[in-house]
């Protein structure tokens, strides 16, 4: 699959895509961190909801991988939060959950893509690549 | 020397001194104790942080391997830990590299010698290990410990390791001990079937149609919660069973396993002479959705219609939210009605 870049102009250095994770799990951070990274991303990461939507504030995010629990603030809660801000960022949601109600629920606040826990880290690098490639 | 003795003028300095040479003394073990706890949770932080890096590292190709404790080394348990807590959140190649990491470095075979102990608690904290590392090696002990361990509580959790693991053999011998279980236990077994879902479906609806001793409503409430039917005739039969609980169970079967030719059946079922029987039927009505085939369309509004004016409020109201997603003729026959729960139902449709 080929690598996904995007270039300010023709002589700069192509700008690597920056992406946003959010998870309470430091493990599942870190692997995500790392997943995001050898898709050809710049990552930032977040420990819950209020801390992910401090850094979409800062820099807009070409995605954003978020975790559905979390404290403070949910990952459905921060994706209508982006949508009251009219900050249209493409989320995809990452959840040990596997009810139809919740999936529904997340697609309908925004989510581009559901991933479920456990996951392969693989998959999801092709998901992120095939999502930057679309958009 | 008794109390007398201790107490006279020149015994009382001694006697004090004493006391305080007591006291410093268990104040120095408290603060060496309490010195010596955090320099192991230090270590132990430090070990984790390092082994989760390690793993990651691997899984992203950085590194050829990783070299972890040997696992009766004093720092095994958080090593073991920190590897599970990786292998908790990933699948597919990248989990197949962290089992085969731990096999290689002997957790596994260390853990299987555990599970023969003959503490009943190693063998259930081995079994919970086991399960938690997905490993083949590590599921042979566990098919052994399901199928005979003398501890109830052993072969539950054996069960529940294997179902983590997702192994199919493993359904028969749970639905087993599934018969021989206490009900808390039996409850345990059935979410680990419902866990296992495709996997397990068939085996629960041979016990349909074949009854053993696993309860017929754990069978049914299985299989809704798995949402899967290949042979719904049997199902239609338990409409008639003569416990009230088995007929429900078979009306929610059918309706979260989509089975839309049940419909007529359910209809005739819904006089059924107790509420929450009736209660189950407009609520599999309302997870089936309107029939798009006769005789199953015409028999559907029908029985709402009729369930609309039971004496129950509960089977009332989930007759109008059954109606209220049913198109025209849906809302027509919930306009006509007028109660409160119909007006609630075209409400919420707005």
């Amino acid at each position: 699959m080929p690598e996904v870049v995007i270039r300010d102009s023709e002589d700069s250095a192509p700008a690597r895509p920056f992406v946003i994770v959010a998870d309470d799990d430091p493990v599942v951070r870190r692997l995500l961190e790392v997943t995001v990274r050898n898709a050809g991303c710049d990552v930032a990461t977040a420990k819950n909801g209020d801390e992910a939507l401090e850094l979409m504030a800062g820099k807009q995010p070409v995605l954003a991988i978020l975790d559905v629990s979390m404290p403070f603030r949910s990952g459905l809660e921060v994706a209508r939060e982006l949508r009251a801000r009219g900050q249209s960022v493409p989320i995809i949601f990452l959840t040990s959950h596997t009810q139809e109600q919740d999936v529904l629920e997340g697609f309908l606040s925004g989510a581009v893509d559901y991933v479920f826990k456990p996951f392969s880290p693989r998959e999801l690098q092709a998901r992120i690549k095939a999502m930057l490639l679309r958009s | 020397m008794n109390a007398h003795q201790l107490l006279t003028p020149e015994a009382l300095p001694l006697a004090l001194a004493a006391a305080a040479g007591a006291n410093l003394l268990l104040i120095a073990l408290i603060v060496c104790n309490k010195i010596a706890r955090d320099r192991r949770e230090i270590r132990a932080g430090t070990v984790r942080t390092s082994v989760i890096n390690d793993v990651v590292s691997l899984l992203e190709g950085d590194r050829e391997d990783v070299v972890l404790p040997p696992p009766r080394h004093h720092d095994a348990v958080v090593a073991l830990d920190a590897v599970l807590s990786v292998l908790e959140a990933i699948k597919g190649d990248s989990e197949a590299v962290l089992v085969t990491l731990l096999e290689q470095s002997g957790y596994i075979g260390t853990l299987a010698q555990r599970a023969r102990s003959r503490d009943p608690v190693r063998r259930c904290a081995s079994a919970m290990l086991l399960g938690a590392a997905r490993s083949a090696q590590g599921a042979a002990v566990l098919f052994e410990l399901l199928e005979n361990d003398p501890a109830p509580e052993v072969r539950t959790i054996a069960a529940e390791a294997l179902g983590s693991i997702g192994d199919p053999r493993s359904v028969p011998l749970i639905m087993k001990a599934l018969a021989h279980a206490a009900p808390f236990q039996q409850l345990r077994l059935a979410g680990v079937l419902v866990a296992m879902g495709a996997a397990a479906a068939p085996f629960l609806e041979h016990a349909l149609r074949e009854p053993g001793e696993m309860p017929i409503t754990l069978v049914l409430e299985a299989l809704s919660e798995i949402g899967l039917l290949e042979d719904a005739q049997p199902v239609l039969t338990l409409l008639r069973h003569a416990s009230p609980e088995v007929r429900g169970r078979a009306a929610t079967l059918l309706g979260a396993a989509g089975v839309v030719d049940s419909v007529p059946d359910l209809a005739f079922a819904s006089r059924d002479a107790f509420w929450f029987v009736r209660l189950r039927i407009a609520k599999a009505l309302g997870a089936l959705g309107v029939p798009d085939r006769e005789p199953a369309y015409a028999a559907y509004f029908a029985v709402l219609q009729h369930l609309l004016l039971d004496d129950n409020w509960h089977v009332r109201r989930n007759a109008a939210a059954a109606l209220a997603p049913a198109g025209a003729q849906g809302e027509a026959i919930l306009r006509s009605d007028g109660s409160a729960f119909a007006r609630a139902a075209l409400q919420q449709l707005r």
